[in-house]
């Protein structure tokens, strides 16, 4: 029942009342949203693929990174701004729709590997830079890029549930 | 013209199994977000080569060598999974003034990349020869973005606009 008043409250809030109400607000922002993940998937994706070795095989993996991140995080960032504006507009029946939920879920668990693959992983990395990706590497790669298509799949069924929020 | 054109492929038994079964066209979407996820990031990274942010210790033609492949590639996953949405909702989409300028949009993008491309082939160095080419591969990739970034929009608000 607390959830249902802070979800009242937010759907009732200056900012959630606007995109709930305004006919052009929820599609413009919704197309940030769309476009941050764009940039967002497709920077994950090169780091991922080159992890497993599929591209860019002549380019170290540490300078992959150092090239991408920038664009990940920043695109992140924008998603889940974008993605918290959309949420206010029906926060309690996002919370209560399937595909949302496991989308959230998803994340966190995208988030750990995340953590995994910066923290242990990725100390080795200076063996491995050119050469030979080690399995738990590839495996890294290869779990997040199967974590992150699975995020965008719930979050295009978030738009085909519970009637169409 | 069109009108005649809808009524023909909605009456078609790959329209109806599209739009009955219900998990067809979100999953479709969701290849076709996948797909210009990397044509999208691979175009910024290449535009943003010439700008001087992005991939700045590598030759402009190694930057276009590594990504701008993944668009060729990419475009016809996004012209088939497209497709398929069509066929399913034709009214949505071919009668959709926001469609048709997504269309018209896609086809300038396409040529801007192309002719950002091309050159380069020849003569990897060609945008670097002197300030004017600088400048010109400087201004195709600021248009190439805007277009691009337009497209993304437009097939967003496909849903939205006139929804019948």
């Amino acid at each position: 029942m607390q959830l249902q008043a802070f979800c009242d409250w937010v759907e009732n809030s200056a900012v959630g009342a606007a995109m709930g109400q305004s006919a052009y607000l929820f599609p413009l922002v919704e197309s940030l949203h769309v476009l941050a993940i764009a940039v967002m998937m497709g920077t994950i994706a090169f780091v991922d693929l080159r992890l497993m070795g599929l591209i860019n095989r002549d380019l170290p993996v540490s300078k992959t990174l150092r090239e991408m991140l920038p664009y990940t995080i920043g695109s992140f960032i924008a998603s889940a701004i974008t993605g918290t504006l959309l949420w206010t507009s029906h926060a309690m029946q996002y919370l209560q729709t399937g595909a949302f939920v496991a989308k959230m879920v998803l994340m966190g668990v995208a988030g750990i590997n995340i953590l995994v693959f910066h923290g242990v992983i990725q100390r080795g990395m200076a063996q491995w830079d050119l050469g030979k990706v080690p399995w738990r590497a590839r495996l890294a790669g290869c779990t997040s890029l199967l974590l992150w298509i699975a995020v965008v799949t719930c979050g295009r069924w978030i738009g085909f549930s519970s009637g169409g929020i | 013209m069109f009108n005649e054109l809808v009524r023909e492929i909605a009456a078609t038994a790959a329209s109806h199994v599209i739009r009955t079964v219900s998990w067809i066209i979100p999953a479709v979407q969701t290849l076709h977000i996948l797909g210009f996820s990397a044509v999208v990031a691979a175009v910024m990274l290449v535009n943003l080569r010439s700008f001087g942010v992005a991939m700045r210790g590598e030759p402009r033609a190694a930057v276009a060598n590594r990504f701008l492949p993944i668009v060729w590639y990419g475009v016809p996953v996004l012209l088939v999974t497209g497709v398929v949405l069509v066929v399913g909702e034709p009214h949505r989409e071919l009668l959709d003034p926001i469609f048709q300028l997504k269309m018209a949009l896609l086809v300038v993008a396409l040529g801007l990349t192309a002719l950002l491309q091309r050159p380069l082939r020849a003569d990897p160095l060609y945008w670097d020869h002197s300030t004017a080419r600088r400048a010109g591969a400087v201004t195709l990739s600021a248009v190439s973005l805007v277009v691009w970034i337009a497209i993304v929009f437009a097939g967003r608000w496909i849903a939205y606009w006139n929804v019948s």
